[in-house]
């Protein structure tokens, strides 16, 4: 039995991972470093077209910048026999693309996971373009690793994105990128809600014949609320997918890591359990911290002065109305009539905001 | 005193909150955003298009309300507002520029955004 080498020799392959219509993967040994590396090799197809062999790399080598617990590691790059390869961490588990539906909690759990990855690649000034369940793995610990960053955007600027594009890997592509416009962050977030909508819900946010169907509905349809579909999922839960889903990269949150804690303070979970997942998060942005060692009586003392004079001026007020009596409704304000009509929408939709959960 | 102040307001403010509807925040959102395309389309000058967006906002506002998504407290002024859009907005065909005074057609613009 022979055995096959990559790179010189360096890797010997073990098994093959999987295989797409842009590469394969294999499950190789690392023999200098004596560790299971996972390596993607260009499809034959691909290598053959110099442009797309010279951004392969240089993509994968801007991705080997990236070093986060929440994103799969690129150890190494280069050629093999004519086809550009990628080394990297090999990450032993599922993706999600192998799961159904989840918990409303552990899918935060996961989300918060991908946020902190996609933060930190957009701090790096990478945008993903890829994010799909295929594209998130799942170690056997539950720590969630986001794969293949810079891999979208070599096909893109070789112009394959379009005909390599299949309909499953569609459901997750951006408004703003089925019209061919410029991909931003807000594109990762989108793709993101719209794999936690799935995997939420079982179905994607728009159901599609074809790419030009998708672009239509996402012009025009309305994405059914996940907690139709859904119903346990907590309300806040849901505001904060749609959130993340809105069609127009501008009323999507403002980054990976806002979208993150839009859902850590939506999920009607612990804290702790969220926490003890989603390891990544600076601790700097934890809300537990402990007091300053020095301050903490004075602190104690504050809080208890406060306590006591809420409680001092809760019964007085008690004490002073009658507690039988409901509170009146406020009524409520129709939107400002604006001079214009553009004036009147724009109105419309602040008030529509203001008067939101 | 600012102890005082802070726990006076808190305690006299809750009931209150507690009595204000609001709208559910996804579906609020997805009309917000649709009455944001109508600005935006009408900003650009494309009054045909902002017309059909009014009316797929309306179509989507009275849909929410027969699912009743949308608290009795907000559905007139809701209902009225986007009807009332709708009727202020026509469509004017960008090729044909006639300008009334107000009308700004910056022609082509838009792709190289």
């Amino acid at each position: 039995m022979t055995e096959t080498l990559l790179a010189a020799g360096r890797y010997r392959v073990e098994r093959t991972l999987g295989r797409g219509g842009m590469a394969v993967v294999y499950l190789a040994h690392d023999k200098e470093l004596h560790r299971l590396v996972a390596v993607k090799v260009l499809a034959e197809h691909l290598a053959g077209d110099d442009n797309f062999r010279a951004r392969f790399l240089q993509e994968s080598r801007l991705a080997g910048r990236l070093s986060h617990p929440n994103v799969v590691q690129v150890y190494d790059a280069g050629e093999t026999d004519g086809s550009p390869y990628i080394v990297m961490e090999y990450v032993s588990g599922d993706t999600l693309a192998q799961r159904g539906k989840l918990a409303h909690a552990q899918m935060v759990s996961l989300a918060l996971q991908a946020c902190a990855g996609l933060q930190h690649a957009h701090d790096a000034g990478l945008v993903h373009r890829d994010v799909k369940p295929a594209n998130l793995l799942l170690r056997e610990d539950d720590v969630l690793k986001v794969a293949d960053f810079g891999i979208a955007r070599a096909a893109e600027l070789t112009r394959l994105t379009q005909h390599g594009t299949v309909l499953g890997t569609a459901a997750y592509l951006s408004p703003e990128q089925a019209a061919g416009e410029e991909v931003t962050a807000a594109t990762d977030i989108y793709s993101l809600g719209a794999v936690v909508y799935e995997l939420l819900t079982g179905r994607p946010p728009y159901e599609f014949e074809s790419l030009a169907d998708l672009a239509a509905q996402q012009t025009a349809g309305v994405i059914t609320p996940v907690r139709d579909l859904e119903p346990s999922v907590p309300e806040p839960v849901e505001a904060a997918v749609m959130h993340a889903l809105a069609r127009d990269p501008r009323f999507r949150p403002g980054s990976a890591s806002d979208f993150s804690h839009e859902l850590a303070s939506a999920a009607e979970v612990p804290v702790e359990s969220l926490l003890a997942i989603a390891i990544t998060e600076p601790l700097h942005s934890r809300r537990y911290q402990s007091l300053p060692g020095g301050s903490t009586w004075l602190w104690i003392a504050g809080a208890a002065a406060v306590a006591i004079v809420a409680v001092v001026l809760g019964l007085l007020s008690i004490g002073g109305k009658n507690p039988s009596k409901k509170p009146r409704p406020v009524p409520i304000q129709a939107p400002v009539r604006g001079a214009t009509p553009a004036a009147e929408a724009r109105n419309l939709s602040a008030w529509l905001r203001a008067h939101s959960r | 005193m600012a102890v005082l102040c802070l726990a006076g307001c808190g305690s006299g403010s809750k009931p209150r909150a507690a009595s204000q509807p609001k709208l559910p925040q996804a579906i609020a959102a997805a009309l917000a955003s649709r009455s944001d395309e109508v600005d935006q389309a009408l900003t650009a000058g494309d009054s045909c298009r902002a017309l059909s967006l009014a009316q797929q906002l309306q179509r989507e506002t009275v849909a929410a309300i027969n699912q009743r998504r949308i608290p009795g407290a907000f559905q007139e002024q809701l209902g009225s507002t986007v009807g009332d859009l709708v009727s202020r907005i026509s469509c004017v065909p960008v090729t044909k520029k006639h300008d009334n005074g107000k009308h700004k057609g910056k022609g082509k613009h838009g792709e190289g955004d």
